[in-house]
C-alpha cells in the first residue's frame, strides 16, 4: 500500500476518518440531506455539510467523490506516474440518476470506472467491480492479481457509494434497515443504517513507496445456499478468511486481529462470529467493525474498511465496536468494547459479504 | 503468458435460441415466448422443473438457462464444486431490475422482491447455489470495449490456484430500450478447467478479447449441427 483517501460521514480526509474511528464518534445521524426520502429510518451517515462542492448535482456525486478519494490516495503516495497506473473501481450502483430521473447513469459502475480514470488520466487498464457489499475487497483481491500477473506495477483501488432514494427504500422493503442508529453485534439490532463514503488505496510493486502495510493473501469463496441470508452456520465467511489466511501463508495464530463486515442485521452478525469463532477454534483474536460508525456504505465499505484495519495495525491498537452494548453474538467472537491496545500488531484479516453469498476476505502485514 | 484454460461446456441464450454444447438446442419460436421467457420457460426446455425459477428476474433467468444449456450438473463433478470459482461480467447491469425496482417506488408499495436482483451479484449467487459452488465469487461491470474480462480473471483465479474449474458467464438483458442502452438478451455461460487436469475439451478457444464469448457461442452453434 503507498496512498490512502476517503471521504465520509466525518468529511474530507483518511486522517480525519480514522481519527473519529479511534474516537468512538459516528457519523450516523438524523437525515438532512436525504430528509426527503420516503424510508421507514430517521437516520443515515451522510456526507457533512460542505463536504461536496456546493452546487454540486447528483448525477455528480459519485463522480466527485470517487475523485476525491483517489487525489488524497495519489497525493500521499507522492504523486507517482500515471501513465502506468491501472483503476480497479468497486461499487454497487454507481450512478443512477438515468434509472430515478432523466440523467445519464444506468447504474453501471464501469461508466463512473471510465470517467475517474479519465478525469485523473490514468493510462493503464479500467476494470469494475460490483459485487454488492462485498465489492470493496474484491477489487483488492483483482488488483493484487492484476499486480502478480505483472499487468501493473501500481494499481489504484477505489470503493464508492453515495445514498440514493433507490437503494435506500430498497433496504427498506426488505425490511433491513433500523429506524434508529444500527448496532452491530448488539442483541438489540434491528438491522442496517446506510452510509456514503469512498475510499481510495494504492497499491504498488516498490517497497520503497509503502506505508508499511502490504497485501499478503486474499481468499473468496460463496455461500452458495441463498442470494439475500447467509449460511446459517457461517460456513461461506469462515472459508474465504480460511483461504485468504491459507493464500497469505501464514497459520490462523499469526492473525493479531479481525475487521468484522458486521451490517447489524440478525443473521449476518449471527453468522459471521459463528463462521469465525469456529475457524479460530472457539475463540478469536480481538475483532472489531465499523459500521457502527460510518453506516454501511455498500461500495465503498471494503475500501474505506481496509483502510480502518490499516490505521489499527499502524497504532496497534483495535477501536471500540459502537453501538454494542450487550452481545448475543457467538460468545467466541473476541468483541472489542474500548480502544484495545495490542501487544502485537502484524497481520489484520479482514472479511466482507454481500449479496448473492459472495464472501471475500484479505490478510494485510505490516 | 499463461496458457489458456480448457473449456469443458458452454451454453447460450440469445434473441433466438437457447443452446449448448450437450447438444440442447431450441428456438423462443418454439417455446412460444420471448427471450428469456416466462416462469415456465425452464420446464419447457428441458423437461423437468426449478423450484426457485418462477420468482426469477430476467438476468437471472437467462443465466440460469445459459448454465443448464451447458449441462453443468453433468459436466462439472461434484467433489469439484468446492473449488470451482464464479465469474459474470454485464455491461449492463441489472438495468431491467432497476427499473422494475423503480417503478415500484411511484407506487404505493416497493416491489421488495425484485431489490435484491438490483446487484448483478444476486444472479450470481442464483447460479451458486444451484450447483453448489463455492469459489471466489467475482462480478464485473464491463465496458463494450472490455467484454471478455471475466474470462482472463477467471484464468488468473486458476492460474493463481485459487480455483481448479470456472464458471464464466456474461450476461446482458433488457426488454425494452431506454435512452442510453438498447433492448438485449444475451447469455453465455462457459466452464473452464485448469489445463494441468487434462481434461479433454471438444470446443476450440482461441484465446482471450473482446470477441471470445461471442467465438465460444459460434463454436456450440458448430457443435450442435
Amino acid at each position: 500500500m503507498s496512498g490512502r483517501g476517503a471521504i465520509t460521514g466525518f468529511g474530507v480526509g483518511h486522517a480525519r476518518f480514522i481519527e473519529a474511528l479511534f474516537a468512538g464518534d459516528t457519523a450516523i445521524a438524523p437525515r438532512r440531506r436525504t430528509a426527503a426520502f420516503d424510508v421507514p429510518t430517521r437516520v443515515a451517515a451522510e456526507f457533512p455539510a460542505g463536504a461536496l462542492p456546493r452546487g454540486l448535482q447528483a448525477p455528480e456525486e459519485a463522480f466527485h467523490v470517487a475523485c476525491v478519494a483517489a487525489r488524497e490516495a495519489l497525493a500521499e503516495a507522492r504523486e507517482p506516474e500515471r501513465s502506468g497506473i491501472g483503476l480497479v473501481l468497486a461499487s454497487t450502483k454507481a450512478d443512477m440518476s438515468g434509472v430515478v430521473g432523466t440523467g445519464a447513469g444506468l447504474g453501471q459502475p464501469w461508466r463512473l470506472a471510465q470517467r475517474v480514470a479519465k478525469e485523473l488520466r490514468l493510462g493503464g487498464t479500467c476494470t469494475a467491480v460490483s459485487c454488492a457489499c462485498a465489492s470493496g475487497l474484491v477489487a483488492l483481491a483483482t488488483a493484487a492479481r492484476s499486480m502478480q500477473r505483472g499487468q501493473h506495477e501500481r494499481m489504484l483501488v477505489v470503493g464508492v457509494d453515495v445514498l440514493y432514494e433507490f437503494v435506500m427504500a430498497g433496504f427498506g422493503s426488505l425490511h433491513a434497515l433500523d429506524p434508529a442508529p444500527c448496532r452491530p453485534f448488539d442483541a438489540a439490532r434491528r438491522g442496517v443504517s446506510l452510509g456514503e463514503g469512498a475510499g481510495a488505496l494504492l497499491l504498488s510493486q516498490s517497497g520503497g513507496e509503502s506505508i508499511g502495510v502490504e497485501i499478503l493473501g486474499h481468499g473468496g469463496a460463496n455461500d452458495a445456499c441463498h442470494v439475500t441470508g447467509p449460511d446459517r452456520q457461517g460456513a461461506g465467511i469462515e472459508l474465504a478468511a480460511r483461504r485468504a489466511i491459507g493464500n497469505a501463508g501464514l497459520d490462523l495464530s499469526a492473525i493479531d486481529f479481525i475487521h468484522l463486515h458486521g451490517t447489524a442485521t440478525q443473521a449476518n452478525d449471527a453468522t459471521e462470529a459463528m463462521g469465525l469463532a469456529r475457524l479460530f477454534g472457539g475463540r478469536t483474536p480481538p475483532a472489531f467493525g465499523t459500521k457502527g460508525q460510518t453506516g454501511h456504505t455498500l461500495g465503498a465499505a471494503g475500501v474505506l474498511e481496509t483502510i480502518a484495519a490499516i490505521a489499527a495495525l499502524q497504532r496497534s491498537a483495535v477501536p471500540a465496536n459502537v453501538g454494542l452494548q450487550h452481545s448475543d453474538v457467538d460468545q467466541g467472537l473476541d468483541l472489542v468494547r474500548t480502544v484495545r491496545p495490542l501487544a502485537k500488531a502484524r497481520r489484520a484479516l479482514k472479511v466482507a459479504s454481500g449479496f448473492g453469498g459472495v464472501q471475500a476476505a484479505l490478510v494485510l502485514q505490516a | 503468458m499463461t496458457t489458456l484454460p480448457t473449456v469443458l461446456a458452454v451454453g447460450v441464450v440469445d434473441q433466438e435460441r437457447i443452446a449448448g454444447s450437450s447438444g440442447m438446442h431450441t428456438t423462443w419460436k418454439r417455446l412460444g415466448v420471448e427471450a428469456p421467457g416466462t416462469g415456465r420457460t425452464f420446464r419447457a426446455a428441458f423437461g423437468r422443473s426449478d423450484e426457485t425459477f418462477r420468482r426469477l428476474d430476467r438476468c437471472s433467468r437467462a443465466l440460469v438457462l445459459a448454465t443448464t444449456a451447458a449441462d453443468i450438473e453433468k459436466v462439472l463433478p461434484r467433489d469439484a464444486r468446492d473449488d470451482t470459482a464464479l465469474v459474470v461480467e454485464t455491461t449492463l447491469g441489472c438495468l431491467d431490475a432497476d427499473l422494475r425496482f423503480a417503478a415500484s417506488m411511484r407506487t404505493e408499495m416497493c416491489d421488495g422482491p425484485i431489490f435484491p436482483y438490483t446487484l448483478p451479484s444476486t444472479s450470481l449467487g442464483e447460479v451458486a447455489l444451484r450447483y453448489g459452488l463455492r469459489g471466489p465469487s467475482i462480478c464485473l461491470s464491463v465496458a463494450p470495449d472490455a467484454a471478455g474480462a471475466s474470462l482472463a480473471e477467471a484464468s488468473a483465479l486458476l492460474e493463481n490456484g485459487e480455483a481448479t474449474f470456472a464458471l464464466v458467464a456474461t450476461v446482458d438483458v433488457l426488454q425494452h430500450s431506454v435512452p442510453h442502452a438498447e433492448a438485449s438478451c444475451r447469455a453465455i455461460a462457459v466452464l473452464l478447467a485448469h489445463r494441468r487436469l487434462g481434461l479433454p475439451s471438444r470446443i476450440a478457444w482461441a484465446g482471450h478479447g473482446v470477441t471470445a464469448f461471442a467465438e465460444l457461442a459460434r463454436s456450440v452453434q458448430q457443435t450442435v449441427r
